[in-house]
C-alpha cells in the first residue's frame, strides 16, 4: 500500500467530528476546520467525551487528552493545503457545499481526493462545481463514527478507479468496510431509511402509537438494535428535515415531511445533540 | 437534596420507574445506554464539583445508585 493519506476534515458539525475522532482513535493525525469557533469548540468536547466513552466500552486504551491532540483544530480552511484526502462535511445545503468545494478546489494540490460526507446530495452535482469531477468521490458515515462498522461509499458518475483506491485505503487504516454503490438522491440508506423514519413521525403524530411504542415494535420484531425514531435523534432532526427535503425535491412524488418533524425542528429540540427530541437526553452534550 | 437524591433526580429523566432506579445495573433494560454514561459522568463533575480521571472511567462506576454514590465519595476524599 501506498503512504498513509493525510487527512483533513472540514465541517465540524456532530458528524464531522466524529469522523475526525474516528480516525484520532485508530492514531491519525487529523487537520478539523471549521469557520465558526463554538462548533470547533463543541466538537472538542464531544471527541473527548467519544474519547471518555471508548475508554468505558474497552474499545481504546488511548487517554483521551492523548486521543485529542492527534487533531488539530483550526478556524482557516487554507489549513487543509497538506492533504491527500479532504472529507467534506458542512451543513446538508447544496449551495454552502458548492460553495466549499469551490474554494477547496483552489486551496488544495492537483491531485487531492475530496470526499463529500452528504446524507442525500448526488455526488454529480457537487463534482460538476469542480474542475475535477473524477477526484470527487461520495463517503457516507453514520453517526457515531467509531462506533459504525460500515461505510456508504457513493462512486459518482466521473469517480476515477484511482480515486476509490485511495479511499478504500483510508477507510481500511480506519478499520471500516465498506459498500460501493451508485449516485442517486439518499444513495441507499437514506432513501429507504429517511421515508421510513418520516412515516414512524406521522404515526406518531397522528397518535396511532408513541415514539417508544414505535421504537419498541421495531427492535423487537424486527431485531433491529436501535428503533427508527431514536435512531432520527441520534442523526439531528434538523439532519433529517434537510434530507427529507432534498429527497423530495430531487425523487419527486413521495410525502412531504411531517408537520410535527418541522415543529420539532422549529422549536430547537432537534434530538441528542439539543438534550431532546422523541426522547430525553443531557442537554448540551455530544458524542463523538 | 442529598447526595443518592441528586443522582436519583438526574437519572428519574430516563424513568421514574422505582425498580430501574434501585437496579444492581442500569444499563441491562435498555433505559440508557453506554453513550449515556458519558453523560453520566459529565453530570458527577458538575453537579459535585469532581474531577473523573481516566482510570475511574469503568462501567461498574456507573452502573448503579451506589456505584455512582462510591466514586463521588472516593473523589472527594482525595
Amino acid at each position: 500500500m501506498s503512504e498513509l493519506p493525510r487527512i483533513a476534515v472540514v465541517g465540524a458539525g456532530v458528524i464531522g467530528a466524529s469522523v475526525a475522532h474516528a480516525l484520532a482513535e485508530r492514531g491519525h493525525a487529523v487537520v478539523l476546520v471549521d469557520r465558526d469557533a463554538a462548533a470547533i469548540e463543541r466538537a472538542s468536547g464531544s471527541i473527548r467525551a467519544g474519547a471518555r466513552l471508548a475508554r468505558l466500552q474497552h474499545r481504546s486504551a488511548a487517554a483521551p487528552a492523548e486521543l485529542l491532540a492527534r487533531v488539530r483544530f483550526t478556524l482557516a480552511l487554507a489549513d487543509v493545503a497538506g492533504a491527500s484526502v479532504v472529507i467534506e462535511n458542512v451543513t446538508e445545503d447544496l449551495e454552502i457545499k458548492l460553495g466549499v468545494h469551490r474554494e477547496l478546489d483552489a486551496i488544495c494540490a492537483a491531485d487531492c481526493v475530496f470526499a463529500a460526507n452528504t446524507s442525500a446530495i448526488p455526488i454529480a452535482q457537487l463534482a460538476a462545481a469542480t474542475g475535477h469531477p473524477e477526484r470527487v468521490v461520495g463517503l457516507h458515515f453514520m453517526n457515531p463514527v467509531p462506533l459504525t462498522a460500515m461505510v456508504e461509499v457513493v462512486r459518482g458518475a466521473q469517480t476515477s478507479e484511482a480515486t476509490l483506491a485511495r479511499v478504500a485505503a483510508l477507510l481500511a487504516a480506519m478499520g471500516k468496510d465498506f459498500v460501493v454503490v451508485n449516485d442517486a438522491p439518499g444513495f441507499v440508506i437514506n432513501r429507504v431509511l429517511m421515508p421510513a423514519i418520516s412515516e414512524a413521525i406521522a404515526v406518531v403524530h397522528e397518535g396511532t402509537a408513541t415514539a417508544a411504542e414505535v421504537d419498541r415494535l421495531f427492535q423487537s420484531c424486527l431485531g433491529h438494535p436501535m428503533g427508527p425514531l431514536r435512531t432520527a435523534d441520534l442523526i439531528g432532526l434538523d439532519t433529517v428535515l434537510k434530507t427529507l427535503e432534498v429527497l423530495h425535491e430531487n425523487l419527486g412524488g413521495g410525502r412531504a415531511p411531517c408537520p410535527l418533524l418541522r415543529e420539532m425542528v422549529a422549536a430547537g429540540r432537534l434530538g441528542r445533540k439539543s438534550g431532546e427530541g422523541f426522547f430525553l437526553y443531557d442537554p448540551g452534550l455530544q458524542h463523538g | 437534596m442529598d447526595d443518592r437524591a441528586r443522582i436519583r433526580a438526574h437519572l428519574a429523566r430516563f424513568s421514574r420507574d422505582e425498580a430501574w432506579l434501585g437496579s444492581a445495573d442500569l444499563f441491562a433494560g435498555g433505559v440508557i445506554d453506554s453513550m449515556m454514561a458519558v453523560e453520566l459522568v459529565a453530570f458527577l463533575e458538575k453537579a459535585f464539583s469532581i474531577t473523573i480521571d481516566d482510570e475511574d472511567l469503568e462501567l461498574a462506576n456507573f452502573r448503579s445508585v451506589e456505584g455512582m454514590l462510591g466514586l463521588v465519595e472516593r473523589k472527594r476524599t482525595r
